[in-house]
Parts: structure tokens; C-alpha cells; sequence
């Protein structure tokens, strides 16, 4: 029987990430992982990666291109599952707009761009939220749930990115976990990391969702 | 919708929690770790650190705290005190911190709120305001609530609207540590200022106070005292505002 914790995670430092939350809610839930630091070691590193990440999307790109980092996660996802974490799921677009137009990695289809002005809503959005989880997915054990949100942009996917979890402001429906049609590429706009117990639990599920694809497909 | 974010603030002093009475004299509480661990037990939504002293000296006190915090509590956590630069945010976001907040360096240099944005985005930065009534209106203080910078909170808030910062952290000068309820007239004007989001605190005794605060338009409150000695803890505070319609975060697992 397949067993998912065998399979090691890659969990890429691109320095635009809280690295010690991540790690430590990974060490919690027993799941093995490597810390990936540069292009080289996300090229040789064979499993799924783990894309952290807070603050601008310009200054994320820019440090991930100026190190190969991007073109190496790119290839990288030719042959395994990803998944990216706020500003980690951002760059997966296909272009941003915080601090001007840039492209993403285009792993997902979509583009990054700022929440819009609304009555009774923020900019920022700061604070935790009612998530609520479309069936189909496996993750219908989320429904409901508060999780914690901390950003002034998100990812407005274009088909086929499929939306698996939202949360409403105003009259809006706002991605709230996304993944591709192959369900190899996911990412999630809040903070899994600082949502408490049930933050843990969504992550050491979706570990081992991306485990058993890299699994399927590649193992 | 929005739940309203129950923050418990923790000032910080050599290492241990201090509270003061209108920021002043600091009373020596205990270990700083043990009541952050128990409010987040209680439902905290988020921790909030004061560096109150923010010495070189006592620095590294306040980022094991921070990472103990980060890495064991898995809840939000904002610090704020001491930072001037680029590199003292960067320290903090490295050792933990989600949010950082700012006061004095940024009302002698309001850039620095967009300089750290820039890299970090602005949702991780706050703007922390000392507020004191003056025959005018409010005026911002900083170093605790010691020195007068000369400007109306009004003119500061307007200001900081477009200055890269993501919220607006208020304390009263005249509020804090007295029990006295909170400065609802302060938080109209904050309010009638500003769309960012404002976390408001000093004065609360009771969870009544909050309900007021949350339905004077605050976006979160920050509690000490009333936690620390003990007035209300933070599952009567929710359990209170739930009744009252108000949308607090229950805590799954």
C-alpha cells in the first residue's frame, strides 16, 4: 500500500516568506520535507514543492528571476505537484498588477489584482473569514471553517483554473483555494500556517493530496 | 463575512509582560509567553507585541519570544516598537512576525511606511498611533506617550490614508490601563478618516466596551489590561458579541 509520508516535500526559500511558520506547521503534522534555497536544488529535488510566501508580488518576482528560481519551478512542475501559499499561489499567475504589470510563473491560469472597493469591506483584507469549500474536492471537512487572511490582492482565475474554496465580500465571490484541472497545481489565498489547529489540518490534507499525485502520475 | 478580530496586546519589557497606567508606571506581570500562550487558548485571533523599551540590548529577549509565539501558537501575531529601518522589519518578519507595526519613525518619516511596503506588501504594516486629548482635538504622542509631535491625529490619519500602510493601530494616552471604557469620541474620528482597517483599544473593562467599539466601525479591538487582571477573558468577550449578532471566529479543529 502506498504509503504518503514516505514521499519527501521540497519546501522552496525564495526569502519572501515566513519559512519558520511553515516549517514548524510541517513538523507538526510529521510530514518529512527538504528546504530548497536556490534553482540547482529545486531542479535535482524529486517530489512535490511547497511554495511559502508574504509580502509584494514585485519584489517576489524579482528575486525569482534574478535567480532562475522561477524557470527552475517551472520545470520542476513539468514532473510533480505543487502548492503555493498566498503570495506563493500569486505568482503562479499569469500576471500581476501590485506595483505595476508583470508576468507570474503562468501555472495558473488567472491574474493577480487588488480587491476592489466595496461598502463594508477593507482594504486590506485582514482578519479571518468563513471559508466555504465547493464538494468534489475532498476537502468538504473545511466548509464552514474561519481561516486567516492577510492581503490587498488575489488571484481572479480565468477557465479552466477551477475555484475550490471562496469566501463572499460584499456580493463578490473571492478564490479562496484554487488548483488546476490535473489537481497537481493548488494554491490558497489565506494563511493555512496562522489559522490555528484546523490550518494544520488542511495542510497535512493537502500534503498528502499532492503526495498521491506525484504518486499517480510519476511514481 | 468579516469575523471582528479579538487582539490580545502584551507589552513587552526586559523580557517580561509590563502593563502601565496610561503608559505609565509598568507594572512587572509575569512571563510573557505563558499569558500569550493561555489567550490563544482562549480564542485570541491574534497577539499583538509591544516593545515598550525596544533597547539593542534587550532585543533578543523579543525574537525568541516572537518565534516561540509564530512557531507554537500558529495565530497572527503583529509586533510593534523600536523599528526605524528597513532591516529592523526584516529582522522581525524573519524571526516571525506577520504584521509590524509602526509610530515614532514614522511620524518623523512617514516614508518608511511605504519603503517596508514595498517589499512586504502593505498588508504587513501598521501604522500604531498614541492618541491624547488636547483642547484642539487629539494629538499624536510617541515613546510611550511621553513626547508631543505636534500633530492632530486627524491631519496624521489623513495622511497615512495613501503612506503604504495597511492598518491603523490606536491606543488613548489618556484611556490606557484605567478602565475607564474606551475613547468612543476618538474612534468616530479615526473612523470618519479612514477605509483602512482600524484595530482600536485602552480603556476596555468589560465586554460591553467592545460591543461598543465593534459597533463604532472598528475592525478589531486590542485588549491588555482587562485580560491580564482578569476584568473578562476572550471566550466571554466572543461569547458576548456572538449574542449580539456580532461575527466573532468560533475555533474549529
Amino acid at each position: 500500500m502506498f504509503s504518503p509520508s514516505t514521499i519527501k516535500l521540497g519546501v522552496v526559500n525564495y526569502k519572501a516568506s515566513n519559512m519558520g511558520s511553515i516549517l514548524s506547521v510541517l513538523s507538526d503534522t510529521g510530514i518529512e520535507f527538504t528546504v530548497l534555497e536556490d534553482a540547482s536544488s529545486i531542479l535535482k529535488f524529486n517530489g512535490p514543492l511547497i511554495i511559502p510566501g508574504v509580502g509584494a508580488y514585485g519584489a517576489a518576482m524579482d528575486y525569482l528571476e534574478s535567480n532562475s528560481i522561477s524557470n527552475a519551478i517551472k520545470k520542476a512542475v513539468q514532473n510533480t505537484s505543487i502548492l503555493g501559499i498566498c503570495l506563493g499561489m500569486q505568482i503562479f499567475a499569469d500576471v500581476g498588477t501590485e506595483n505595476g504589470t508583470r508576468a507570474g510563473l503562468g501555472l495558473l491560469k488567472g491574474e493577480v489584482v487588488k480587491l476592489e472597493k466595496v461598502k463594508g469591506e477593507r482594504v486590506p483584507n485582514i482578519g479571518w473569514r468563513k471559508v466555504l469549500v465547493n464538494q468534489g474536492f475532498d476537502l468538504d471537512g473545511f466548509n464552514d471553517c474561519y481561516f486567516y487572511f492577510c492581503h490587498s490582492y488575489f488571484f481572479q482565475p480565468f477557465e479552466p483554473t477551477q475555484v475550490v474554496a471562496y469566501f463572499k465580500r460584499g456580493d463578490a465571490l473571492v478564490p479562496a483555494i484554487i488548483c488546476d484541472t490535473s489537481r497537481r497545481i493548488w494554491g490558497i489565498q489565506f494563511h493555512p500556517e496562522k489559522s490555528g489547529t484546523v490550518g494544520l489540518r488542511l495542510i497535512s490534507q493537502l500534503v498528502s493530496m499532492l503526495q498521491r499525485e506525484g504518486d499517480t502520475n510519476f511514481g | 463575512m468579516l469575523a471582528f478580530r479579538i487582539c490580545a496586546r502584551l507589552d513587552l519589557k526586559s523580557g517580561f509582560l509590563v502593563k502601565g497606567i496610561k503608559f505609565e508606571g509598568l507594572r512587572k506581570l509575569g512571563n510573557v509567553w505563558d499569558f500569550a500562550n493561555s489567550y490563544a487558548q482562549e480564542g485570541a485571533d491574534e497577539i499583538v507585541i509591544v516593545d515598550v523599551v525596544a533597547t539593542l540590548f534587550e532585543r533578543a529577549s523579543l525574537y525568541d519570544l516572537i518565534h516561540k509565539v509564530s512557531t507554537e501558537l500558529k495565530i497572527p501575531l503583529t509586533v510593534i516598537g523600536g523599528i526605524k529601518t528597513i532591516d529592523d522589519a526584516k529582522k522581525l518578519f524573519d524571526t516571525g512576525a506577520d504584521k509590524i507595526g509602526i509610530n515614532s519613525a514614522g511620524l518623523q518619516r512617514p516614508e518608511i511606511y511605504e519603503e517596508i511596503a514595498s517589499i512586504y506588501g502593505s498588508q504587513a504594516v501598521v501604522a500604531s498611533i498614541e492618541a491624547k486629548k488636547i483642547q484642539k482635538g487629539y494629538e499624536c504622542f510617541y515613546r510611550n506617550g511621553r513626547e508631543r509631535s505636534g500633530i492632530l491625529i486627524e491631519d496624521w490619519i489623513k495622511r497615512l490614508n495613501d503612506s503604504g500602510c495597511g492598518e491603523i493601530m490606536i491606543s488613548s494616552v489618556d484611556r490606557d490601563g484605567t478602565f475607564n471604557g474606551p475613547d468612543l469620541e476618538l474612534l468616530r474620528l479615526i473612523r470618519s478618516n479612514t477605509e483602512l482597517p482600524v484595530v482600536f483599544g485602552s480603556g476596555v473593562r468589560s465586554p460591553e466596551d467592545v460591543i461598543e467599539i465593534a459597533m463604532g466601525g472598528a475592525d478589531s479591538v486590542a485588549i491588555a489590561s482587562s485580560l491580564h487582571y482578569k476584568k473578562t477573558n476572550i471566550e466571554e468577550v466572543k461569547s458576548i458579541l456572538n449574542n449580539r449578532l456580532i461575527p466573532v471566529r468560533t475555533v474549529s479543529t
